[in-house]
């Protein structure tokens, strides 16, 4: 309600963040566990003087700062981008609560690029020992970067006591209070597991283009085995030690969506399908070709994908748990909206309502009296709420989860009926949070979109098969 | 009255000059490499396709450079972004939101415009000589974009300074009350002098790297001697030409800019005296380099390197005051309490310190193996 409301057709806004942030983690998570991997691989190569595969470390860090110091950065970039502009009420309170993580990882990021151009451009023109610790400093700063990160993501989970307290009025500092929430440290054993996980793929897709030695093709996997192994031993204890410690509701979310069951069955079956490759690559290293290598590498895609989308999905209603809500509403505010009305109490929306109809403004108050409105603004008003209120969650007539067919009636005054109970059933979405004159505007709009009920004519023989079957059901349990 | 939320804000976790110190130390940091690729990428490629050599030289290190300077001029643009989220937010995002599409595009555009001089650095390294049709095409693609680049960011923080430009765009731009993301600050000739004020900056930047490039890829092979000699007259003009065109352009630029401002909203604000100071600065790296140019050796380069980065600090300094002056009959500066959070403050401090020691020793490890080679 305080800011402007970024309507993007179709998609909804968040879906480009879940877009933008799917395709970073690909990149970020191989930033941090090539880098360990670089890092050690190296030390190992000099150590043995290993020439041969000191060759190919270079020619993989080439392709690693190539990926992560371009595409990582910048789709990094693109995250801040669109969450500014997709959820700013949200990304205002992450900054005012973090600004000094934020500020404090950047300082990581200047050290790792620094030791990334420097690890890469004086291959050979330093002594092993100096080479091996700028891959050291390079695998330590990014292991820093994640640590900050994960802090903040994972109270985007749980925010442990952070809510409570910041709404009694904080007492002492909110930032450690919110970093070390509940997620933290399982999150982080699992990203770095998961880091390891993903930089082995990217290793072994690398080496399925590029190598063609058989010999160095056996050296390559056989190492690498040795980070998957170390990975999935991670993340299995990071992902399970997260997924217990889950909100209840999150849980449940998980459990109830058929969605969510269908990409967590995904991911599983990704998960399963990766470590088969590996351990078939692993004993059978020539297999290793190019076809394989791109499926390994998109296994770990769509685990990532998975989970990245349940983390996102299992948040609902909120964007920051028990603090703000998908439709960028305050939980302090509901009362409030109630009362006043989402339209009149909207930053934006009060002087767009104002502007569109200047005759619902009330010349002494200076309010809105919505009673006023005139059968044929009823639709126009009701789109208005329905952009600031469902529009972060659901397209219009078509889309991401559009309202057009989630409205599905049959029956007049059925929605206006449900919407001030909007989050009785589902609890993914957040509480009605206007007046009851704004719901019934509100489902003047929604029945204008809504699909007819496929089965069911309306008006006159209302659901007459959907009562024969519920007698049906009776009769059933009778018996 | 633009809306804006009028509740209090939180306080902050960190005096304000704290914020405003790293806000500027971040901007100039960010804006001397931004300059480079915002004016170094054409006027490279342009030289590239120059007969005298001494131009194809300065092209071509300057353009295999490129890459580097990328990373951290984004890097760098970090810090200024995150403090003016934290200290004008409420004006921030809804000014983003204004025009969300093209500033996401920010991103779009970047991604293939890094990469394009990527290509072609490494295309220079392969063969100076020869550079494909296409890779000449990226670079020029990449050149525009980075262009483009720059005009989204200037409309963007022309609209976070000036919430009374909102509601016309706005009410051109919605969807049933929320930003379809389609608009600009086009209407506000405003935009072009601000525009020009950073590219004239950006000449100026250009001769200073000229000159420090020059200190450190000199040969001192005997059998050079001819061909260093012509290198030295010939980047000793261009850094004196470059330094000259900044200056006019932004003196052009500031005053066209100052009394631009002068027209509209009253603010409260010495307009005259600001334009001085800004002007100052490009004049002082004109002076610095007109009388440096022409010395060998390192001080004297880096001597207009830092001139440079002062002449960046000053015109930063009175953006920023200009923006606060701007903003201030919407969030006042008074409005802002501070409630000190020193463990997050120290964590950032102390990483900062940690930070400078780290690339400190990343340097002394490159300075020791550099010697090492020479006496070998
Ligand atoms: C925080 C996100 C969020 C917001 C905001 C939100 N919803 Fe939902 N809504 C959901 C989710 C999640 C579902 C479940 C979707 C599914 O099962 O595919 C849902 C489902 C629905 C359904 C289908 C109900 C059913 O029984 O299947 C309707 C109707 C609906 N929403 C209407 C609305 C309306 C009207 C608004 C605005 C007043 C709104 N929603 C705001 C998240 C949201």
């Amino acid at each position: 309600m305080d800011y402007l409301w970024w309507h993007v057709p179709i998609l909804t806004a968040p879906m480009l963040i879940a877009f933008i942030a799917t395709v970073h983690v690909f990149v970020s998570h191989y930033a941090v566990g090539g880098g360990l991997f670089l890092a050690a691989e190296t030390t190992w190569a000099h150590k043995t003087e290993n020439r041969q595969y000191l060759d190919y470390l270079k020619s993989h860090a080439k392709f690693f700062v190539l990926l992560t110091v371009v595409f990582g950065a910048i789709t990094g970039v693109g995250i801040w981008w669109v969450i500014g502009l997709a959820s700013p009420l949200a990304t205002e309170t992450l900054i005012r609560t973090f600004v000094f993580g934020w500020a404090a990882e950047w300082v990581f990021f200047v050290v790792e690029l620094t030791a990334a151009y420097l690890f890469l451009s004086l291959w050979d023109r330093v002594t092993p020992r100096d080479h091996c610790t700028l891959g050291w400093l390079y695998a330590g700063a990014s292991v820093g970067t994640l640590i900050l990160i994960t802090g903040i993501t994972a109270f985007m989970l749980d925010a442990g006591k952070w809510p409570e307290a910041t709404q009694a009025g904080m007492n002492g500092s909110a930032f450690w209070l919110g970093f070390f929430n509940p997620q933290f440290l399982p999150q982080c054993v699992a990203r770095i597991g998961v880091a390891l996980m993903m930089a082995s793929t990217w290793v072994l897709f690398h080496a399925s283009i590029f190598v063609k030695s058989e010999e160095l093709k056996f050296l390559i996997v056989r190492r690498t085995a040795r980070y998957v192994a170390a990975g999935v031993v991670l993340s299995a204890i990071g992902i399970l030690w997260a997924g217990a410690i889950l909100p209840e509701a999150a849980k449940l979310s998980l459990m109830r969506a058929a969605a969510l069951n269908v990409i967590l069955g995904a991911g599983v079956i990704a998960a399963g399908f990766l470590l088969f490759q590996l351990f078939i690559l692993t004993a059978r290293p020539q297999w290793l070709t190019p076809a394989s290598g791109l499926a390994v590498l998109c296994a770990a895609m769509g685990i990532l994908t998975s989970g990245e989308f349940i983390r996102e999905a299992v948040r609902k209603p909120f964007i920051l748990p028990e603090c703000i809500y998908g439709n960028q509403v305050h939980v302090s505010k509901v009362e409030m909206l109630r009362q006043n009305g989402l339209l009149e109490s909207g930053v934006w929306t009060k002087p767009y309502v104002t502007e569109k109809f200047p005759h619902l403004v009330d010349a002494q108050t200076g309010k809105l009296v919505l009673e006023q409105a005139r059968p044929e603004d009823e639709k126009a008003l009701g789109e208005i709420i329905f952009m600031h209120h469902c529009g972060g969650c659901h397209a219009q007539e078509f889309g991401y989860s559009g309202l057009g067919f989630l409205s599905t009636t049959s029956e007049k005054g059925e929605i206006a009926e449900m919407l001030p109970r909007l989050n009785s059933q589902i609890y993914s979405m957040p509480p009605w949070c206007g007046t009851a004159k704004e719901a019934d505007l509100l489902a003047v709009y929604l029945e204008s979109i809504a699909k007819p009920h496929p089965f069911q004519k309306s008006g006159s023989q209302k659901s007459a098969p959907q009562e024969t079957e519920t007698q049906k059901g009776a009769a059933h349990a009778a018996n | 009255m633009p809306p804006i939320e009028t509740t209090a804000l939180q306080p902050l976790a960190a005096p304000l000059w704290f914020i405003i110190f790293f806000r500027i130390l971040g901007f100039v940091l960010h804006a001397l490499l931004m300059n480079l690729w915002l004016v170094g990428i054409p006027l490279a490629l342009l030289m590239n396709r120059s007969q005298d050599p001494n131009a194809r030289r300065w092209s071509s290190r300057l353009l295999r450079q490129m890459p580097v300077f990328i990373a951290f001029g984004i890097n760098f643009g970090i810090v200024p972004l995150l403090f003016i989220q934290y200290l004008y937010g409420r004006t921030f995002y809804s000014a983003t939101i204004l025009m969300a599409w093209h500033w996401l595009a920010i991103i779009a555009l970047l991604l293939p415009a890094y990469y394009g001089i990527y290509h072609y650095a490494f295309a220079l390294k392969k063969d100076p000589e020869t550079i494909p049709g296409y890779t000449r095409a990226a670079g020029w693609i990449a050149a525009l974009f980075f262009t483009i680049i720059g005009f989204f960011f200037v409309n963007a923080l022309t609209l976070t300074a000036e919430p009374e430009m909102w509601k016309s765009l706005w009410l051109a731009h919605n969807s049933a009350g929320a930003s379809l993301g389609t608009g600009s600050a086009v209407s506000n000739p405003e935009i072009w002098p601000r525009l020009g004020m950073m590219i004239s900056l950006a000449f100026g930047t250009l001769a200073a790297w000229t000159l420090c490039d020059r200190s450190v890829s000199m040969s001192k092979e005997e059998s050079c001697a001819e061909s260093e000699n012509a290198y030295r007259t010939w980047s000793a003009r261009c850094a004196r030409t470059l330094a000259g065109v900044g200056m006019a352009g932004f003196i052009a630029c500031a005053l066209a800019f100052t009394s631009l401002l002068a027209k509209g909203p009253s603010l409260d604000a010495p307009l005259s005296g600001i334009a001085n100071i800004w002007i100052a600065g490009p004049v002082l790296t004109f002076l610095a380099v007109l009388f440096l140019a022409g010395r060998q050796g390192k001080a004297a380069a880096f001597l207009t390197l830092v001139i440079q980065i002062v002449s960046l600090s000053v015109f930063a300094c009175v953006r920023l005051w200009i923006q606060s002056l701007q903003l201030e009959s919407h969030l006042p500066l008074s409005q802002f309490t501070i409630k000190t959070d020193l463990g997050p403050m120290c964590l950032f401090l102390g990483t900062f310190v940690f930070g400078v020691l780290l690339l400190s020793w990343m340097l002394a490890i490159v300075v020791r193996n550099l010697r090492k080679r020479e006496t070998a």
